[in-house]
């Protein structure tokens, strides 16, 4: 069953990041149960699945935000609640909803993580203004405060924030919700040179098409457990019926991994 | 204990008549002080006489004040950016009904001053002249023209204030319009309504003008011009049976609440339909608004503190001072503070000083309108501080900054805050009591105490059990944890003020005042190491949502 759950799964040697057992209770209620994964140094996995089926949850599990109820999250073999400090510095983390301080503006607020994630002030300003022109429309606004910029340009500055200390493994919640297409492009590029630069990311998405365009492999989430897993051809040859010329669309795949009729 | 302290379920109902219980405690007491004060002045006859009616004159006056300012900087938020704004200009909803909705929503929220402080003195003041059921009827009828009078009068300034300033970011404009206010108040207080030594003379000055006593006659003119005064005038010529107030006064009491609230209802209603369309549509600029000219060049951050602990003590410092409203309620607080201490100083005092027992019971007043300050301040900035981290709070969750070190850096600027805030006034009331600079040394260092204490036990609280979901700080103030630091911190106050008596009766009897200020250091030494130990233990185990 765990082999057929995993077909197509890259082999994993030395992963970046590592979910051992991990489970997630909300008032007796199981949001993640017993989930497993690895994601290797130089892979984009994406999560996959409907909603409720524990893809935030276990996205917060892995940035430190929420504590797990079992199990471990290894961030480069470091265990993230037993020395959280020192996982954290391995990692970027860009939230569902990216709120930022409102009463700073976009510069200040990336000065601060920054300043919370140690890195040296030298040469801070020229790498924000540059990862800031990744993004249209961003640096024009990047001194005016956060309060007044709108949900897509949010996204870009906590986009930017999560890269800014040059983390090892970006976990991404959503990465291109109220981008425009142009920006989600760029976001597209970004985390493929990442992970082509040797980062690991963890990427928990709606948009089908981006996981296919984005993601080395895919797991599709269902009731907080694995439901399936693999690269995004193997899943299709599962859920394209015996016989059919054709492989399964997107929409398709999804449904029938889904279990939905 | 622990259901109260998350907030969950059915505790909510036991947090609620907990607060009840703390707020009839409040006025219980205020009660008891009123009637105690009316019944001395009883005693001295025509002087008595005339300083009750300034007594009545001053609270209605406070009433109005603290009242209006309420109104306004809610009533900027509540009649220009409630949440449900959109959807009510949306919906077939009248705008004149929106307008009187908004004006009642605003009152209620604001009209405590009238529960707290006028409903204990009409009844201190009915038992202190032993009046029937008629003067209370008659009173409560006069405190409800008032009422109608001040929310009128609220609305209508709300009104012209959110059109003047319907431009402008909301809490800038209620930033300005509340320190406006409190200054303009400030000022009219001072001249009017803070006794001076030459008016005390006046007062107890026998004699008779037009067959009113001179004394009555004297007050009423120095309180003529504030809109509180027939109801005062009305109030004591009810209790006492003097004469004071005239038929013109008692025809005032219905005539201005009837004109101002016509005012509202054309002037106000007619600036509201011309505001509300300007400010309901700034809500946000889509496309990110650049920033103003002359304000571009590319600032860092941190620029005054270093580290990651410093950067975020600026941070916080940031966003209250970028935080009109906030700023502007602290001053609103530290102005009545400040209120208190001037009365302090223009009471006639000077024969005190050799009264040991009464300086004694003057300074433990003293110390606790400081630790009632405190917890006030204390409640409504401190304790909601790490909630308000709120939805990016991901931001300091996911960083490699423990946050432990981010609640000893919120520490630090609170104490610091709150001590800088309160302390140097309540000791300006202290030096007004005592030249002994033994006592004042003692005192300074109490409030010292009272300030670190109130501090760390009102943030370890809020951190241990926060809502990060919650952006109101009212609100969270109002929470299980917020009721239990309340109560912590009321009864700490208590003890402190009573160390600081018994110091003070110490001193003067050639005595040391290390025993009592010991006790004080020790207790708040084990408050401060429990609030912290609870803090530490939690804070590894929050989540935020």
């Amino acid at each position: 069953m765990e082999d057929d759950v995993r077909a197509g799964a890259a082999e994993v040697t030395t992963p970046l990041l590592a979910l051992e057992g991990l489970s997630k209770r909300f008032a007796g209620r199981a949001a993640v149960d017993d989930l497993s994964l690895a994601v290797a140094p130089g892979e984009i996995y994406g999560l996959i699945g409907p909603n409720g089926s524990g893809k935030t949850t276990t996205v917060k599990l892995v940035a430190g935000v929420y504590r797990p109820t079992a199990g471990r999250v290894l961030v480069n073999g470091i265990d993230l609640h037993a020395e959280p400090e020192r996982a954290k510095r391995l990692l970027g983390y860009v939230p569902d909803e990216p709120f930022a301080y409102e009463r700073m503006s976009g510069r200040e607020f990336l000065h601060l993580v920054d300043e919370l994630w140690g890195v040296p002030p030298a040469g801070r300003g020229a790498r924000i203004e540059d990862l800031a022109r990744t993004f249209s429309g961003l640096a024009p606004i990047l001194d005016a405060h956060v309060d007044g910029y709108s949900r897509g340009n949010r996204q870009k500055l906590a986009l930017v924030a999560a890269l800014l200390h040059a983390p090892r493994l970006l976990v991404i919640d959503e990465p291109i919700v109220g981008l425009d297409p142009e920006s989600a492009l760029r976001a597209r590029e970004l985390l493929r040179a990442f992970a082509a630069g040797g980062g690991a990311a963890l990427v928990c998405t709606h948009t089908l098409s981006f996981a296919e365009a984005v993601c080395h492999r895919v797991g599709l989430l269902r009731d907080g457990r694995l439901a399936a897993e693999g690269d995004m051809d193997a899943l299709r040859r599962r859920a394209t019926p015996e016989g059919s010329p054709e492989g399964a669309s997107l929409e398709e795949l999804y449904l029938r991994l889904a279990g939905r009729p | 204990m622990r259901a109260v302290l998350r907030d969950a379920g059915g505790a909510r109902l036991a947090v609620v008549a907990g607060f009840a219980a703390v707020f009839g405690a409040v006025v219980l007491g205020e009660f008891l002080a009123f009637r105690r004060g009316l019944e001395a002045l009883r005693g001295l006859d025509l002087a008595g006489l005339a300083l009750s009616l300034y007594f009545l004159e001053s609270v209605l006056v406070l009433i109005l004040l603290i009242a209006l300012v309420s109104y306004v900087a809610s009533g900027l938020w509540v009649f220009y950016r409630a949440g449900d704004t959109r959807f009510l200009l949306a919906s077939p909803l009248p705008l004149p009904g929106l307008f009187a909705l908004r004006a009642v929503q605003t009152f209620l929220l604001t009209s405590w001053p009238l529960a707290v402080v006028g409903a204990p003195a009409l009844v201190a003041l009915g038992t202190a002249h032993a009046r029937g059921a008629g003067f209370y009827a008659a009173g409560a009828g006069t405190l409800g023209l008032f009422a109608v009078l001040i929310g009128a009068a609220g609305a209508l300034v709300t009104a012209v204030a959110g059109s003047a300033l319907r431009r402008a970011p909301t809490r800038l404009a209620v930033g300005v319009v509340t320190v406006a206010l409190v200054a303009l108040f400030a000022v009219a207080v001072g001249r009017g309504v803070v006794p001076s030594t030459s008016d005390f003379y006046a007062i107890f000055e026998p004699g008779a003008l037009n067959g009113k006593p001179a004394s009555i006659k004297f007050i009423e003119t120095k309180f003529a011009l504030w809109p509180s005064h027939p109801y005062a005038a009305a109030l004591h010529a009810g209790a006492t049976g003097s004469e004071a107030g005239s038929a013109a006064t008692r025809a005032a009491a219905w005539l201005l609440p009837a004109a101002v609230l016509a005012l509202a209802a054309t002037l106000g209603l007619g600036l509201y339909r011309r505001a509300l369309p300007t400010v309901a549509e700034s809500f946000v600029l889509a496309g990110g608004e650049p920033a103003a000219p002359g304000r571009g060049r590319a600032r860092s951050f941190p620029r005054r503190l270093a580290g990651p602990v410093g950067a975020l003590v600026e941070r916080d410092l940031l966003a209250l001072v970028r935080n009109p409203h906030e700023w502007s309620r602290a001053a609103f607080l530290v102005f009545l503070l400040a209120l208190y201490t001037a009365f302090l100083f223009v009471a006639p005092l000077g024969e005190v000083a050799d009264r040991p027992a009464a300086v004694a019971r003057l300074l433990l007043l003293n110390v606790l309108a400081a630790g009632y300050f405190l917890t006030a301040f204390g409640l409504r900035f401190v304790f909601p501080s790490v909630s308000l981290e709120g939805r990016a709070a991901w931001v300091l969750f996911s960083s490699p900054v423990s946050l432990r070190r981010l609640l000893a850096a919120k520490l630090g600027l609170h104490a610091g805050l709150l001590a800088a805030a309160v302390v140097p006034i309540a000791l300006a009331g202290t030096l007004r009591l005592t030249g002994d600079p033994r006592l004042v040394a003692a005192t300074a260092v109490l409030l010292l105490l009272l300030a670190a204490t109130t501090a760390t036990l009102l943030l370890a609280l809020g951190a241990a059990w926060p809502n990060f979901r919650e952006p109101n700080p009212e609100a969270l103030s109002t929470s299980g944890a917020g009721l239990a630091g309340t109560l912590a911190c009321l009864g700490y106050v208590a003890l402190v003020g009573w160390c600081a008596s018994r110091v003070a009766l110490a001193l003067a009897a050639g005595g040391g005042g290390l025993p009592w200020l010991a006790l004080a250091g020790l207790v708040s030494a084990a408050l401060v190491a429990g609030a912290l130990a609870l803090a530490w233990r939690r804070l590894p185990t929050l989540e935020v949502v």
